[in-house]
């Protein structure tokens, strides 16, 4: 993508999870592929959906609906599987994955427009998207939050 | 948004400087060995090997020219003075005191931290260095130049006059050693002159010194050179003549009237320590084994090696591993064309089966690539071993054998701190005092000795001292102490659940140190590290005689023999190096005993984890499901043994090992995972964890006061 580097904008990869919008700057997204079979890991912290092989690469593969504590309990049938994606994130130098339940496309966000909260260990702000508010995540603290 | 690119900082936090790094410390490992060697010949009162003079004055040298490009000018310098007084020792214009020595040793500690600083990013410090410089100056000066013509030989000034100074001084001190002079005439091919002639001072070497050559002509054949060596020895002609066998004549050089020859007249008792004359321990006596090697690396083999990023090997097996799955598909294309055309696919199936045959040549390539000699970091790890030695007061004599072993490099990088523990451990807990040895009988210098050697796809490394051993009725006293176990359970206690408990993390505490004769410092946390490696580690103790801690590990990380099982409908490994045995049992055999399920068999009664429990998603006590014969898988991990219950044993397969990330990896019970092909992985079992966990997870209900006590001591997820 050859779109113009602007500190006035936020650029962010949008993405539904549970039918709500939340986004993540571009720039972090490393790709973004269809997700296999994931291997569960007995014994894991409960916000590990489990492992992830994509092309050679092992990936731990989050579950970020129940770390955001949108709901209780992962349900397989959340949204329709053809429409999950994986995205490949870099958290702390290593590569993670995430599953959500559908890409929204990806938009540029003005710096201003974007409310800064102070709570929340993943989350940078909110904004304002199609008359809903949408969460602007900021992944790296995942690892650490035992959902 | 991110904001400008982040600075790019030249200098020490350059990228390129990694290389340099990397090569400033092998320079100090390499010197330190060679250190050691040299002090380990002065203490046994032996020759010097000039070798080891020429190795210190060459990485002096080298590390001379690298400290620049690290920006460390003081270091440069300390290196520069250093050089001049070696190349004065090896040219015999001084010598190498045991004063000149621990500069030596206090120089390379002094180099090491100042590198430690500059990869910090600190600027420069040069107080440490300077302190080794003026020391250096209050030695001694260099000896006035001996221009003393070698006497017993008549040697023609065409002979003196190409000698180089340095050759000069190693003939006229080999002839004033005593030693006899030979000439070798050879025929060499051109093409391989060099190669031939390092082969020849080899040969010589255990009996004597290649001085010089000279070629002195053209060869018998169009593109060989007739060349003459030079070699003083000990031994008797029709002796060397034997040692250089097809590669020369040898002629004697005659003699002068020796009357007025004194060769060495003062052979051990001199303040000298540094006799130049070749080390000769006596006509072709076998190479020794127990010594520190010599690094195989000494520069003249630099040109044929390249440093690489381990990364990037990790990269190309991962490469090679997604190939072979390719492959795969290949094959099964092959078979779906078969209905179509058999010509085709049988060609096709050909071409796979070559295509698969290089696949597996390169993924050998590359797991050879990562292994490495144990030397490099046994080397290093020596110079700490003299400096605790020295710390302590206790003289130690540190004897290493099978350093050449190889390893996997991230094995290799990982075991240096471990192996240092454990060394830390023999010298300040096992060996006794001076004194104390004295009065029992043993000699005052105590013995810390290292064995590697590879067994079965495993590399075994012992570590041994000779101290006093570890006393059971002191790890009793602590255990009790620190609440690990009661009076009651210790009634049980076997020798080797004694040596467990100092494994455990309860007992490793700085009070233990202080009245423990024995050890238990931080053994858990090498244990941990240990494991983690997928190696194993085991105690062998005598009161009064000494500790062995052997340590199991496998020889590379990369790739793995392992039994594919299935739990719960998701496929596993084990690796094969851990089974012991493979086997199917009735399930009425399986029994908890004292809350802990045991099987029984082959007479035996063994510890039995059942995965189908432990891997199941709910949680809370479960009796032995099922009924009829279920597959078993026994592990071993030391001396401890497991039986794992399985749903299904699928095959044995060869993976290629990958890493789990960050926050998978704090899971106990797996060591890491591996593609199996068709989209699908499988976590490899550790099996030592399961040893673990087998102790409490399956228990149905709260600890019973077990006979076997240990069974409290250990949660599964409290060990990592």
């Amino acid at each position: 993508m050859n779109l113009p580097v602007s500190t006035q904008n936020h650029e962010l990869l949008v993405f539904e999870l549970e039918g709500e919008p939340f986004s993540i700057p571009v720039a972090r997204v490393r790709e973004v592929v269809r997700p296999s079979a994931l291997t569960r890991v007995p014994g894991a912290a409960a916000n590990i959906l489990g492992l992830a092989s994509v092309r050679g690469r092992i990936l731990t593969t989050f579950d970020l609906g129940r770390t955001l504590a949108l709901r209780e309990k992962t349900h397989a049938e959340s949204a329709p599987a053809r429409r999950k994606r994986l995205l490949l994130v870099d958290i702390e130098g290593e590569e993670a994955a995430f599953l959500v339940d559908r890409i929204l496309g990806v938009e540029k966000v003005s710096v201003a427009a974007v409310d800064p909260l102070g709570t929340g260990a993943l989350t940078r702000g909110v904004y304002t998207r199609f008359g809903r508010s949408c969460v602007l995540l900021d992944l790296n603290g995942i690892a650490k939050v035992r959902a | 948004m991110p904001g400008p690119p982040p600075e790019h900082q030249a200098g020490r936090n350059d990228p390129r400087n990694e290389d340099f790094f990397v090569e400033s410390v092998e320079i100090l490992t390499s010197l330190g060995a060679a250190l050691l060697r040299i002090e380990a010949a002065i203490q046994g009162s032996q020759r010097i090997d000039i070798d080891d003079i020429n190795e210190v004055f060459r990485r002096l040298h080298t590390l001379k020219s690298v400290a620049p490009l690290l920006g460390l000018p003081g270091m440069a310098g300390l290196a520069h003075e250093l050089e001049s007084h070696l190349d004065a020792v090896r040219l015999g214009r001084a010598e190498l005191t045991l004063a000149l020595l621990d500069l030596l040793f206090d120089a390379v500690a002094v180099f090491d931290e100042m590198l430690a600083q500059a990869k910090r990013g600190e600027p420069e410090s040069t107080g440490a260095a300077s302190v080794v410089t003026a020391s250096l100056a209050k030695l001694s000066e260099p000896l006035a130049e001996r221009s003393v013509a070698p006497q017993h030989y008549d040697l023609g000034p065409e002979i003196l006059g190409v000698l180089t100074e340095f050759e000069e001084h190693r003939l006229r001190t080999a002839i004033e050693a005593g030693l006899l002079l030979y000439r070798v005439a050879a025929d060499i091919p051109l093409a391989n002159i060099e190669t031939v002639l390092e082969q020849l001072r080899a040969k010589v070497k255990p009996i004597g010194e290649l001085i010089t050559y000279l070629p002195v002509g053209e060869g018998s054949a169009p593109d060989a050179m007739a060349v003459e060596a030079w070699v003083a020895t000990k031994a008797s002609l029709s002796e060397l003549q034997a040692v250089i066998a097809q590669h020369g004549t040898v002629f004697e050089v005659p003699k002068v009237q020796a009357s007025h020859a004194e060769p060495n007249t003062d052979p051990l008792g001199s303040k000298t320590l540094a006799r130049m004359a070749p080390a000769f321990p006596a006509p072709f006596q076998a190479p020794e084994t127990s010594e520190l090697r010599r690094a195989p690396d000494d520069g003249q083999a630099g040109i044929y090696s390249v440093r690489v990023d381990i990364r990037k090997l990790e990269e190309l097996l991962s490469s090679v591993g997604e190939l072979l799955l390719i492959k795969h598909a290949f094959a099964l294309q092959a078979s779906k064309l078969a209905e179509r055309d058999r010509r085709a696919a049988a060609t096709l199936r050909e071409v796979n089966r070559a295509f698969e045959r290089e696949l597996r040549r390169l993924q050998n390539s590359v797991l050879e690539v990562r292994l490495v000699s144990l030397s490099l970091v046994l080397d290093s790890l020596a110079r700490s071993v003299r400096q605790i030695s020295r710390d302590l007061g206790k003289p130690t004599q540190f004897i290493v054998t099978g350093a050449e072993t190889e390893v996997d490099k991230l094995i290799v990088d990982q075991i240096a701190e471990p192996l240092l523990h454990l060394f830390r451990n023999a010298l300040d807990h096992g060996l006794e005092a001076a004194e104390v040895r004295a009065a029992l009988g043993k000699p005052p210098e105590g013995t810390l000795a290292v064995n590697a050697y590879q067994a079965g796809g495993r590399v075994i490394i012992e570590v041994e001292d000779d101290g006093a051993g570890i006393q059971p009725k002191l790890v009793r006293a602590r255990a009790l102490e620190a609440g690990l176990i009661t009076e009651d359970e210790a009634q049980d206690f076997a020798q080797e659940d004694w040596y467990a408990l100092l494994f455990e993390p309860g007992f490793s505490t700085r009070k233990a140190s202080s009245d423990l004769s024995g050890r238990g410092v931080g053994l858990d946390v090498v244990k941990t590290k240990i494991a983690r490696l997928g190696g194993s580690i085991e105690i062998r103790s005598v009161e009064r005689t000494g500790t062995t801690i052997i340590l199991s590990l496998p020889v590379t990380l990369a790739i793995a023999r392992v039994l594919v099982i299935e739990v719960l409908g998701q496929a596993y490994c084990v690796p094969l190096s851990a089974i012991d045995e493979v086997a199917a049992v009735d399930m009425a055999l399986l029994r908890y005993v004292d809350a802990r399920l045991t099987l029984v068999h082959r007479g035996q009664v063994l510890q039995a984890v059942d995965l189908r429990q432990l891997f199941a998603d709910t949680e809370g006590p479960h009796a032995p499901q099922g009924s009829g014969n279920v597959p078993i898988v026994i592990a071993r991990h030391g001396q401890r043994r497991v039986a794992i219950l399985a749903d299904r044993l699928v095959a044995q397969d060869e993976v290629v090992v990958k890493p789990l990330g960050g926050s998978v990896r704090s899971v106990p019970y797996f060591s890491g995972a591996a593609d199996l092909g068709k989209a699908q992985l499988a976590l490899i079992i550790d099996p030592s964890a399961l040893i673990d966990a087998g102790l409490s997870a399956n228990a149905p209900g709260p600890h019973a006061q077990g006979s076997m006590a240990v069974a409290s001591l250990r949660d599964p997820r409290g060990t990592s």
